[in-house]
């Protein structure tokens, strides 16, 4: 029920920033040496997908620790983005 | 009725295509790629989260009037919760029942390479930014990938080596780098007796591997040209 003096017209959503990354992992030839992964991310608010390859769980650690860092900063700052 | 989410939107009764609205456009493919009966309050907040419930909900009202002005029924509704209409055929799900026709072993091939093309070649709506669509054309993508390979293969095995080619490249084009759909396109090219085709899709996998990772084909690989050239 919506609060005395507050109607649908002002009443806002949630209009927090989001991102998705998809790691996609897979193993070629059933051996350690054959990790691979396929890194897919987006970014709001240009919703443009990036994407990425790795061979080892560091490079994948990586990718993703840059991509939070950004979307902090880009989040706080859409302009950032430009 | 026909709904296309792979390689793009369109929504076609007897061939013939239905121009729709944005918002219309977005709604469908929602409904579509949920296969169930969705409350109409997650679908507005999904679809128009950015704005007010107000706003979202008249977005949801317009979206709902343009297709209700259609000829036929796209969407079926109840007080809470909205579907596509059991009318509507969604190219996406013959992808998904071809796919698994394909990787099970105990199906016949028969009419399935004909029709590889149109829906194992595409993704769900490529050009299409939102969330919502991301996942579901991330998931359509692994398994169409995974299917092509089987086709290739099983293709090769049956003597059917121009379709089994023509498999192979629509799964390395889908991702370059996984070796084992190389490793298929390759022995297509052999079982042809193309050579010269087989040594330059691993020329050009070689070169691709070392540009991105720095690595090498697997000796695997490496074996099917060794001696070839």
């Amino acid at each position: 029920m919506t609060p005395p003096g507050e109607t649908d017209r002002v009443k806002p959503i949630d209009t927090d920033r989001t991102g998705i990354l998809i790691v996609h992992l897979w193993i070629e030839g059933n051996t350690r040496e054959g990790f691979r992964a396929r890194i897919t991310r987006t970014l709001d608010p240009s919703g443009q997908q990036v994407k990425a390859v790795a061979a080892t769980p560091e490079e994948i650690y990586a990718i993703v620790r840059a991509w939070v860092e950004e979307f902090v900063v880009t989040a706080a700052d859409p302009l950032a983005l430009a | 009725m026909r709904l296309g989410l792979l390689g793009g939107f369109r929504l076609s009764v007897e061939s013939k295509d239905v121009p729709l609205p944005m918002n219309a456009q977005r709604l469908i493919c929602f409904l579509a790629l949920h296969d169930q009966p969705v409350l109409r309050t997650y679908v507005g907040g999904s679809l128009w989260g950015d704005s007010t419930d107000l706003r979202a909900r008249g977005s949801l009202r317009s979206a709902l009037f343009r297709l209700r002005a259609a000829t036929y029924p796209v969407v079926s509704l109840t007080s809470d919760h909205i579907e596509l209409a059991p009318i509507v055929a969604v190219d996406l799900r013959e992808g998904e029942a071809l796919a698994h026709r394909v990787l099970d072993p105990a199906q016949e091939l028969d009419d399935i390479a004909e029709v590889n093309e149109e829906v194992l070649g595409a993704d769900i709506l490529p050009d299409w930014t939102e969330d919502w669509v991301l996942m579901e054309r991330e998931s359509y993508h692994q398994l169409r990938l995974r299917a092509l390979e089987a086709l290739c293969r099983r293709l090769t095995a049956k003597g059917r080596f121009g379709q089994a080619v023509q498999a192979g490249v629509a799964a390395v084009a889908g991702e370059p780098l996984r070796e084992s759909a190389r490793h298929a396109l390759i022995e297509a090219h052999l079982a042809e007796r193309n050579v010269a085709a087989a040594l330059r899709e691993y020329g050009s996998f070689s070169l691709l591997l070392r540009e991105e990772l720095g690595l090498e084909p697997s000796s695997d690989l490496r074996a099917l040209v060794d001696g070839l050239g």
